[in-house]
């Protein structure tokens, strides 16, 4: 088939071609022209399930649980065959064919990430979606993501990611982000001994803790979040069910829903004995409080 | 012959913007929703007229819907995998420019079935392919292309201008001899014959 000029279709027929494109074809196609740019932002229609992702040296958009473009922002610059632009920034851009995500070349890698930011936050009209975007911290080089991610998301709608798998934080680190990020959901992979929760001063909405932590129960009880995510190698059973006595006793009083592994905790025991006048309900997956 | 739609035998006569006409079944045309809003209930006198559209592209809309005249109701888009065979025929005849006539004209005639197709066949020409690939696909202009027309249209711009403002110029020199009382201008006038006439004799 020939080539076909199907920017000049009239509206009704773009609506219908866009019902048709896939997802994965909407970034090559946006990269075109400036046209085309535009044209894509207006008729693609698949944005309320997007979720952005940023680290140090890639950004993902996800829709559920699949990569659909995954942008790794190497430097330096490649001189040869700059083939696309990006935000004003021409440079060189390759898919990788195995993976199927771009590599991108810069001069600086972070101006690479936040033009590329800058460019899908149009292009998906990012602002507008319900999924906060991500961030993920890993040491103190990436500290910036988080004044970059207030600064753009007009404040704390935003998760923030802290990985210390490299053991590049430090408690200082823990600390100075802890007092400076305003995220409404941290997610972290460790909680460093003598960190007092209460520091988490801001109102978070959401704190999920991954890896095993030294948390004690006077520490979370300071904490005024409203869901509380422990995973199942987070902490003993004696922290969760002091935790759980004193929600009942209304001592975390914005907290709405916790989860924590029960391997070594009979609930059915323990809810006979403490249930009380609580209402046991079946959790479902959507929750929204009032 | 034409007649209000009430048997798939009638047929009506279609003109086209070349002014030429031909027949298209009742039930073919019924496809259309924009001949069901038109004309399905008053009838029509003589020809159809879809002026905007040339004989070749309305014969080729019409030859899809008389094709498709017994396929079960429409309920969305169908997907291209499910197209026969004489649909991918349908469509690998038709050059660029038809094709674009073709989707147009549907979607014009608001025949769902048929611009729903062409809009699936267009996103696969697109599907897969990189920013490269699909520039050729779409005929976009190059980055030195454009360059190369922002160029020319600044040299017509800066063209444009000059001619505008000698016209102006012009116009200025008009307006003030316009402007000018009759008898001076009579005197300008003289003026000017005179050093003319004088300039003459001294050669």
């Amino acid at each position: 088939m020939p080539p076909v000029l199907f920017l000049q279709f009239p509206q009704v027929v773009l609506t219908e071609i866009f019902k048709f494109i896939e997802f994965e074809d909407l970034f090559p196609l946006a990269l075109c022209s400036r046209k085309s740019f535009n044209i894509v932002k207006t008729y693609q229609d698949k944005k309320s399930s997007l979720q952005l992702h940023i680290t140090q040296k890639y950004i993902k958009i996800q829709m559920g649980y699949v990569d659909n473009f995954k942008f790794f922002v190497l430097s330096p610059a490649s001189e040869n065959s700059k083939n696309v632009n990006i935000n004003g920034n021409r440079i060189r851009m390759e898919l990788h064919k195995t993976y199927g995500f771009y590599i991108t070349y810069w001069d600086d890698e972070i101006k690479g990430i936040k033009s590329i930011f800058e460019y899908l936050s149009e292009l998906f009209s990012i602002k507008n979606i319900k999924n906060p975007t991500e961030i993920t911290v890993t040491g103190r080089d990436t500290v910036w993501l988080m004044d970059f991610i207030e600064e753009r998301q007009d404040g704390g709608n935003y998760k923030l990611i802290i990985d210390n798998c490299n053991y590049q934080l430090t408690n200082y680190d823990y600390r100075f982000i802890i007092e400076h990020a305003f995220p409404k959901i941290i997610e972290t992979n460790e909680i460093p001994a003598g960190l007092q929760l209460i520091e988490f001063r801001k109102s978070i909405d959401i704190l999920i803790i991954r890896g095993r932590s030294w948390i004690e129960v006077d520490n979370l009880i300071s904490l005024n979040c409203t869901e509380l995510v422990i995973s199942p190698y987070g902490c003993e059973a004696y922290i969760i069910t002091g935790l759980i006595y004193h929600w009942m006793a209304g001592d975390l009083s914005k907290l709405k829903f916790f989860q924590a592994p029960t391997r070594n905790l009979n609930l059915a025991r323990f809810f006979g004995e403490n249930i009380g006048s609580a209402k046991l309900e079946l959790m479902t997956e959507k929750r929204e409080y009032r | 012959m034409t007649s209000p739609a009430s048997s798939s035998e009638v047929k009506y006569l279609i003109e086209s913007s070349e002014g030429n006409t031909f027949d298209v079944s009742g039930a073919a045309l019924r496809q259309s929703n924009t001949f069901n809003a038109m004309f399905l209930n008053i009838g029509a006198d003589g020809p159809i007229p879809f002026t905007d559209y040339n004989e070749a592209t309305l014969k080729k809309v019409f030859e899809y819907c008389e094709h498709s005249v017994n396929e079960e109701n429409y309920s969305g888009p169908k997907h291209q995998d499910d197209l026969s065979k004489w649909d991918l025929n349908f469509f690998n005849e038709m050059d660029q420019k038809m094709f674009i006539d073709v989707i147009n004209a549907s979607n014009f005639l608001d025949i769902e079935r048929l611009t729903s197709y062409c809009c699936e066949r267009i996103a696969r020409m697109l599907r897969g392919k990189n920013t490269q690939e699909m520039i050729k696909v779409i005929t976009l202009p190059t980055a030195e292309e454009l360059e190369a027309k922002q160029k020319v249209e600044e040299k017509k711009a800066a063209a444009a201008k000059k001619v505008a403002e000698k016209a102006a110029e012009t116009a200025e020199k008009t307006e003030t001899l316009e402007e000018l009382p009759v008898q001076q201008l009579v005197q300008t006038t003289r003026n000017k014959l005179t050093r003319k006439y004088l300039s003459f004799s001294n050669e």
